[in-house]
């Protein structure tokens, strides 16, 4: 390269506006960095800008703002201009800093704002000792120099105001080589040279391969990882990208217990570990209790109570059969964030909750607790998936108690909720009776055919037709479980003309109506009940419900209802475990930019000479000044020294 | 007043299914916490005197009883009174301090006829314990006991408990005193089943 290339280059680095250029794109940044919450796994991005933005969010590297090429390149040109700038400027500084300006010319000095004459009547070598006095009084520090005229006396004092230039630069460089560090540089390069891949299958941690391993030595990361009570991990995960990366751990970290406490509107308030590190170099495992804001150190690791969630509860779970009354209802026992295997499908238990808090719609008091609820796919074997939430106890609604438990076939939708009508006992017995009854041709034929044989017109009517309503009663009521009344009022429009059709429906709704208070009643009757008695106000309300229920079954669309009977619930602690040298450097680094701005306001350069000429009359003196910075201050201390002189020699308009 | 407690007694005592060799079977069987080992719940209540006199031949059972044998103490629920003791139980376990209070609590209300119902009685008694008292109130109310006794609330009907005191072993077989002909018998009874189950692993 030219000389004169080399020197456009240095000065186009050092200039203040790439400095300010860079620093403004830092903070339009750091703005992004704020607005669009950062490292959130991939699919909530998708959710919430659509599939369009996230693409090109996710060009932009938006996610992860502070670890993105572009962002990091930014600081490498920051500190690389900020360098510059102290290589160009340093040796100025310094001589800045040494000179006293003793050589400045007489005319030159002459033509400063701050200037005033003055006329002594004694010899110059008299008069000298009164003006030192009166520049050592205000702390300046002086050199004398002879020249043809007279004496030069060049005083100056606040070169600290030009050290602390050098200071806030440094400290930038410092802060950013720092930051450079502790980013995930390292990392993108091993990831860019091909030695490290990003594992995005949720498998556990001993299948992780060797390529989205880290280990122990990584000098720099920042790393997640949820331990249950009782159990320990010597790894944590790092979020990357759309994934994530094993980062082992040179010790095993035990977390004991688990304790959290809440407000009365189910807000976490406060939650600690008690963790025991346990290390092959350790005679005894280290043990302490951690919580938010008082992490645990040890050997440069920085552990954090950081979240919490769930450490695979078990659930005793009921399988209640939807679609065939074939299969009685199983018990089963499955583990939250494992796989079960429930009726041909996969069960993916994503969350259990001991409670759920939600204002009180009655207003009575301020918050009430729903009950222990579970959140789960059901995966059909296509791999497609529906998404429930179900709730352990009935849920009070309009003065009756449900069992409530929603549905959606996409994450993105809200639930919708099934509500199954709690019986005298608050359990789900009753109803399930009633909706398997209605699922088993056999009890319902039997019980079809006693309804057409109960009416009073059929009495008269042959066996044959008897026979025959029963079936289309049979018919409607397998519609009606299949698809509600949408279904029957469907097959009306096809098969039915349009003026006939209200009263059709009308029939066949009183039918469909007989038939399911009959189908009650059995149940009742094998609940022991007496069905010669008159129904209660509960049971009568009861079959409405469950006739609205079984309405809507078909929407709940799964083969399988699992009514959450018990549980265990274990908790696990959410620890980020970090390893940050840099922080060596930013620490002392922010120092250093406090001294160097502290030092520019508070220790400003000026700067004053005494010019000194002897003449017939005794010596005629000058006295100037300069000052870079806070002028209102130097013309305080100007006038101060004006009026010392004054007190001593004669003023000179 | 005499006919709730008599309504009491009878849950308290009850069982009138004949069983062969002194227990009954669970129909179905129910999930045990851990797999491993042979799961005893012992369904119970403070204010039953069976329970009670239970307790010396249960303790001394704990201390003898094999190593792979889980034991769990279940406060049963079949009224708002049984509730509040549950709750005294469940407060106590969420502090750690069961095996510190369990006996005190029985003397309590069998001999000193304390009732411990409400809150702030309750707090009395912790407070005797060396609990502070911010830390039972605050355990009490929390979520974490309301959901045990929430979960408490459907036990006695999964393993179809209809009186205490009584044992079940492993999720499969219910020891009642009447099953067991007499109390005295309900360990042996235990032992007996606990020995059937360790053999069939």
């Amino acid at each position: 390269m030219p000389q004169s290339t080399i020197r456009i280059l240095f000065r186009f680095l050092g200039s203040m506006n790439l400095a300010i250029t860079l620093l403004v794109a830092i903070a339009i940044a750091a703005v992004i960095g704020t607005v669009i919450q950062q490292n959130q796994p991939y699919p909530d991005y998708v959710l919430k800008f659509g599939p369009f933005w996230f693409e090109v969010f996710k060009s932009l590297e938006l996610f992860n703002v502070y670890t993105s090429v572009w962002f990091l390149t930014i600081l490498g040109f920051l500190v690389l201009s900020t360098s510059v700038c102290v290589y160009r400027n340093l040796p100025k500084i310094m001589r800045d800093v040494s000179d006293y300006r003793e050589n400045s010319q007489r005319h030159s000095l002459q033509k400063l704002a701050h200037r005033q004459k003055y006329q002594s009547k004694q010899t110059l070598q008299a008069t000298l000792p009164i003006l030192l006095w009166v520049l050592k009084d205000h702390r300046y520090s002086f050199r004398q120099r002879q020249d043809n005229a007279g004496l030069i006396i060049a005083a100056k004092k606040g070169s600290g105001g030009r050290l602390g230039y050098i200071f806030s630069h440094v400290a930038i460089i410092v802060i950013c080589i720092g930051g450079l560090i502790d980013g995930n540089l390292p990392l993108k390069v091993a990831e860019w040279r091909g030695k490290i891949a990003v594992e995005t299958r949720r498998i556990p941690a001993n299948q992780i391969s060797a390529i989205s391993t880290l280990s122990a030595d990584n000098a720099s990361f920042r790393a997640n990882v949820d331990i249950p009570e009782g159990d320990q991990a010597d790894f944590a995960f790092i979020d990357y990208k759309d994934g994530y990366l094993l980062q082992k751990l040179p010790f095993t970290i035990k977390v004991e217990d688990f304790r959290i406490e809440h407000y009365a509107s189910g807000q976490p308030k406060s939650f600690e570990s008690d963790l025991e590190i346990n290390d092959a170099e350790l005679a005894q495992a280290v043990k302490q209790t951690i919580s938010v804001n008082h992490p645990l150190s040890y050997k440069g690791f920085t552990i954090y109570q950081n979240s919490f969630g769930d450490g695979g509860s078990k659930l005793n779970l009921k399988a209640w059969p939807l679609l065939s009354a074939m299969d009685s209802s199983k018990q089963l026992q499955a583990k939250v964030k494992q796989f079960t295997e429930v009726s041909g499908m996969q069960l993916e238990i994503s969350d259990f909750r001991p409670f759920n808090v939600k204002p009180d719609p009655s207003g009575e008091k301020k918050f009430i607790n729903q009950g222990p609820s579970f959140q789960y796919k059901l995966r059909r074997p296509d791999g497609t998936a529906n998404e429930y939430l179900t709730y352990m106890q009935p849920i009070q609604q309009e003065g009756r108690w449900f069992f409530l438990s929603g549905m959606r076939s996409m994450v993105s939708e809200e639930f919708n909720y099934w509500f199954m009508p709690a019986d005298s006992e608050n359990r789900l017995a009753r109803f399930m009776a009633f909706y398997q009854s209605l699922r088993d041709p056999e009890i319902l034929a039997a019980i079809a055919l006693q309804t057409a044989s109960s009416t009073d017109g059929a009495k008269q009517s042959a066996a044959k037709d008897k026979q025959a309503v029963a079936k289309f009663m049979l018919v409607l009521a397998q519609q009606f479980v299949e698809g509600g009344y949408d279904k029957i009022t469907a097959n009306i429009e096809q098969t039915v003309a349009e003026n006939q059709r209200q009263e059709v429906l009308q029939v066949y709704a009183n039918v469909l109506q007989r038939l399911l208070k009959n189908v009650y009643l059995s149940v009742l009757q094998d609940e022991g009940l007496d069905p010669k008695q008159a129904l209660t106000a509960f049971d009568a309300q009861f079959f409405v419900d469950a006739v609205e229920a079984v309405n809507l079954a078909h929407e709940y669309a799964t083969p399988v209802f699992l009514e959450l009977e018990g549980f265990q619930h274990i908790e696990a602690t959410g620890l980020q475990i970090t390893r940050s040298p840099g922080k060596w450097l930013v620490f002392p680094g922010c120092l250093l930019l406090v001294l160097g701005v502290f030092c520019m306001f508070y220790l400003p350069q000026r700067r004053l000479w005494l010019l000194l000429e002897a003449g017939d009359a005794g010596t005629a003196i000058l006295l100037v000044g300069s000052a870079l910075r806070n002028q209102y201050d130097f013309d305080k201390e100007f006038e101060l020294i004006k009026q010392q002189l004054a007190q001593n020699f004669s003023t000179v308009q | 007043m005499l006919k709730k407690i008599a309504l009491l007694a009878l849950f308290c005592f009850a069982g009138l299914v004949q069983a062969e060799g002194g227990y009954e079977t669970l129909s179905p069987a129910q999930p045990v916490q851990n797999p491993e080992k042979i799961e005893v719940i012992e369904f119970f209540w403070y204010g039953c005197p069976h329970c009670y006199s239970l307790e010396p031949s249960m303790a001394a059972w704990l201390k003898t009883k094999p190593a792979n044998v889980e034991f769990i103490r279940q406060p049963a629920v079949f009224s708002d009174l049984w509730g509040k003791h549950a709750k005294a139980f469940f407060t106590a376990e969420a502090l750690g301090i069961v095996e510190k209070v369990h006996a005190d609590l029985f003397d309590a209300i069998q001999n000193k006829n304390q009732k411990l119902t409400s809150e702030d009685d309750l707090a009395k008694f912790f407070v005797a314990h060396g609990v502070k008292e911010e830390d039972f109130r605050a355990t009490y109310n929390s979520f974490m006991v309301d959901a045990k006794m929430r979960q408490a609330e459907t036990m006695a009907a999964r393993y179809g408990i209809t009186g205490v005191p009584a044992l079940i072993v492993n999720g499969k077989y219910r020891v009642t005193a009447t099953s067991a002909k007499s109390q005295e018998n309900m360990i042996n009874i235990t032992n007996q089943l606990i020995q059937q189950e360790s053999q069939a692993k």
